[in-house]
């Protein structure tokens, strides 16, 4: 059976959706990270409610793909690790809201 | 497991994170009580050259008690450069307009606005109208009940100081910052005791994957 028009459009933006963000564990740390500068791994665990090993995974999945950036710096010589979004991680969270909820408004 | 993600709740709970140690009211304590002196028996008191150097010392211990005991247990962030988080900003302009005309508004009431040596008897009420906006700024954003009860304590502690007995003209600014300070030395220690109390010192295991960079 032929799919109608506005079926096919859903599927098709949902089809576009990035992997990658929609999991709920790295949607949850760039949702978090879309509204601060940077944080550190506890700042996020507390925020997400995610264990230190699990964001340590995710955390790595998105740097690997360049949405994060992790950096070490040193204040009072106690190291700290910051992470924070790219400009290609905004514009992948942004992208991903927008077809969502393009997605979402086409279902009655 | 992961929490429903809502932007406009995460931007409050950023934003209460930074309220939650009890060190801004200790600062502003401090900074009252030092103002305070500095005004007592009309600028006798504490030296007023002094106070750049007192408030740069204070700030150092903000910054160690942060480092020290705020940030293993909270995390720490930097918000960004424009100011996001907090869903009400046009609040402090008009509380600083509100202040002003209140202040004005009582001068031309009472009759003082032709007597310019007895405005400084109104000066209090200008400051607590100003700290009564950034009180009500903070729990908008916040969503902390005890900044309300801040704003009540400002209310009555301005009320208190103009009935207290005073010499000075600046007496009862330094009455009204005293006793404000007092409140918010008690409470910023008080505030900082439960914080450490019921937020132990988080532990993370990143190593394994930051070692390999």
């Amino acid at each position: 059976m032929k799919k109608s028009e506005p079926d096919q459009d859903i599927s098709r933006t949902l089809a576009d959706l990035d992997r990658l963000v929609h999991e709920p564990a790295r949607l949850s740390i760039l949702a978090v990270l879309s509204v601060v500068e940077s944080a550190d791994f506890v700042f996020l665990m507390r925020q997400t409610g995610l264990t230190s090993g699990n964001l340590s995974t995710h955390a790595s999945k998105l740097e690997s793909a360049g949405y994060i950036e992790i950096k070490k710096e040193f204040v009072d010589k106690i190291p700290r690790t910051l992470i924070m979004l790219t400009s290609g991680g905004k514009e992948a969270f942004e992208a991903y809201r927008k077809n969502v909820l393009k997605a979402l408004g086409k279902i009655k | 497991m992961t929490r429903p993600i809502d932007l406009t709740e995460i931007r409050r709970r950023t934003f209460r994170d930074t309220a939650m140690d009890g060190l801004v009211e200790l600062m502003l304590g401090i900074w009252f009580f030092y103002i305070s002196g500095a005004l007592y028996k009309n600028g006798k008191g504490f030296s007023f050259v002094l106070l750049p150097f007192a408030f740069y010392l204070i700030y150092l211990g903000l910054k160690y008690l942060k480092n020290r005991y705020v940030y293993p247990r909270l995390g720490y962030m930097k918000l960004p450069a424009g100011n996001q988080t907090n869903p009400n900003m046009k609040l402090l302009p008009y509380s600083l307009i509100a202040g002003l005309v209140v202040l004005v508004g009582i001068l031309f009431i009472t009759g003082d606005y032709r007597y310019p040596m007895r405005w400084y008897f109104w000066i209090p009420v200008f400051i607590s109208i100003f700290l009564s906006g950034v009180f009500i700024y903070q729990a908008l954003g916040s969503g902390l009940i005890r900044y309300y009860f801040y704003v009540i304590v400002n209310i009555l502690s301005v009320i208190l100081s103009m009935l207290l007995p005073f010499e000075g003209k600046l007496e009862v600014i330094s009455n009204y910052l005293l006793i404000l300070s007092g409140f918010f030395i008690i409470a910023g220690i008080f505030i900082f005791i439960l914080f450490i109390w019921k937020n132990p010192i988080q532990t993370v295991e990143i190593e394994a994957n930051n070692e390999k960079k």
